[in-house]
């Protein structure tokens, strides 16, 4: 059976087709992707979690092409090769451990003011305004002027920063319809590279206690050393895994109570429900759809064999509609509180940023629901990026009215 | 005392070690601890954990 992914159906409503793959060929090769496709919880769990399916995927990737787009991934891959979530260990473990610290739910929670503080500023912008863009009004700017704060980051520096992040993302996220990726991200790569080199030489003269500060001192205690490629990279890294993916998680969340009516009433008239609504905003509509890994040894998976060299797409939006795992898995209930969903991944790559994403998007409802009510979906339809790896809207119109 | 599994991440809460993290005691059961709380590893809320027998603990990595 043919599972075309790449299909306009596929990238406006997926999870009709990730049923069907669940219930008929859980594990299959598939020629749209050119990858092994994962798509039950247990199976996702195995990919996750098992040290035989690599992260290291850069290099087998330049080695699979030719030509000029060798040439440009392998510019692209020096760069972000130093990316902890493309290693294995042990170097995977140095540097995780270095940042691992400072993103621990208690050190997070001493920042919660700051970011109460960044959401209540956007939304003192926006409250005459009645009708915005919610996805690049609030849910872009709120996580990256955080992430800016966090990493000693001057604001103005963001929008410029936004634009690399997507020319990055075209290549890292999988862009379906956009032929010169490798290009543009390539570009986009030498620019922030210089831009944040900069950044890393201007706090080695003048030390900062903040994540930049962080990582040229080699982590809490010093033993962690981060060479300057290494530091750089990783901010490349924060910027977009810390950023773009909670924007995903804050507008998907909105979208899916302007769909859901009974929920937008519930959550409203119930504050106390919003960190039990973020998780299943987390499972329902994942703003990270999938994750990728190469087969380092010959695998046998859900009755199928994965040769050494493979790629292999574990599908975790797909698993965490997995109805062996979730009871009317299909329905968004903001109330579900037993939600072992994978939209934060599972094992020694869990997102790091996972308690700060959870805490802006649960600061982001708060603020929200307290100052405004009668949230209205301003248009018929909604239209989703192109990007495979994640669940992106490309505008949210809403209206709302202000409390009085 | 019985271990509770975080469901997101899979992190065990031993009330035998509390999660000095946390600032909670050794000793203190799941069920006492505030509702406010969440995982010591993900963030993920306290409603998000399940019971763990003793057979699961030894299957866990």
């Amino acid at each position: 059976m043919n599972f075309d992914l790449k299909s306009h159906e596929a990238i406006q409503d997926p999870y009709v087709l990730f049923a069907k793959m669940r219930e008929t060929a859980p594990v299959h090769w598939n020629p749209s992707v050119k990858a092994w496709v994962v798509t039950r919880h247990m199976d996702a769990k195995t990919v996750l979690t098992d040290t035989r399916f690599s992260v290291e995927k850069l290099n087998p990737l330049v080695d699979h092409l030719s030509g000029k787009s060798k040439s440009k991934v392998g510019e692209i891959a020096r760069v972000l090769g130093d990316w902890m979530v493309f290693r294995d260990p042990p170097s995977h473990t140095r540097l995780r451990r270095v940042l691992q610290g400072a993103f621990k739910p208690r050190e997070l929670r001493k920042q919660r003011r700051m970011v109460e503080r960044v959401a209540e500023e956007l939304l003192d912008t926006l409250e005459d305004r009645g009708q915005i863009d919610f996805l690049h009004d609030f849910a872009w700017p709120f996580p990256a002027f955080v992430i800016a704060d966090l990493m000693g980051i001057d604001r103005v520096h963001v929008p410029k920063l936004k634009e690399w992040a997507v020319e990055i993302g075209k290549f890292v996220l999988i862009a379906r319809s956009t032929p010169d990726k490798y290009d543009r991200a390539a570009k986009a790569i030498r620019e922030i590279t210089v831009f944040y080199q900069e950044v890393v030489d201007d706090h080695r003269k003048n030390p900062r206690d903040d994540l930049i500060g962080l990582m040229i001192r080699g982590g809490d205690d010093g033993s962690d050393v981060m060479s300057d490629d290494e530091i750089v990279s990783t901010m490349v890294l924060m910027l977009f895994a810390g950023h773009e993916t909670t924007t995903n998680l804050i507008a998907n969340g909105m979208l899916n109570l302007l769909r859901h009516p009974r929920q937008m009433t519930l959550i409203g008239q119930k504050s106390a429900l919003i960190p039990l609504a973020v998780e299943e905003f987390l499972r329902y509509e994942s703003s990270v759809q999938m994750v990728a890994r190469i087969a380092a040894d010959e695998i046998e998976l859900g009755g199928e064999t994965i040769a050494k060299g493979d790629r292999v797409y574990a599908l975790t939006a797909a698993a965490n509609r997995d109805p062996e795992y979730f009871e009317n898995a299909e329905h968004f209930n903001i109330t579900r509180s037993q939600n072992p969903h994978y939209a934060f991944g599972l094992g020694i790559h869990l997102c790091l940023g996972a308690p700060l994403a959870r805490i802006e998007a649960q600061v982001a409802f708060a603020a929200l629901f307290r100052r405004f009510s009668d949230f209205k979906l301003e248009t018929d339809t909604v239209e989703w990026s192109d990007e495979f790896v994640t669940r992106a809207l490309k505008a949210l119109p809403i209206s709302f009215h202000k409390r009085r | 005392m019985q271990k509770w599994v975080c469901l997101s991440c899979e992190w065990v809460y031993d009330p035998a070690e509390g999660c000095p993290e946390d600032d909670i005691s050794p000793g203190t059961s799941f069920e006492d601890l505030p509702d406010n709380w969440t995982c010591s590893e993900c963030g993920t809320p306290k409603s998000n954990f399940s019971s763990l027998e003793v057979d699961q603990v030894q299957r866990l990595p």
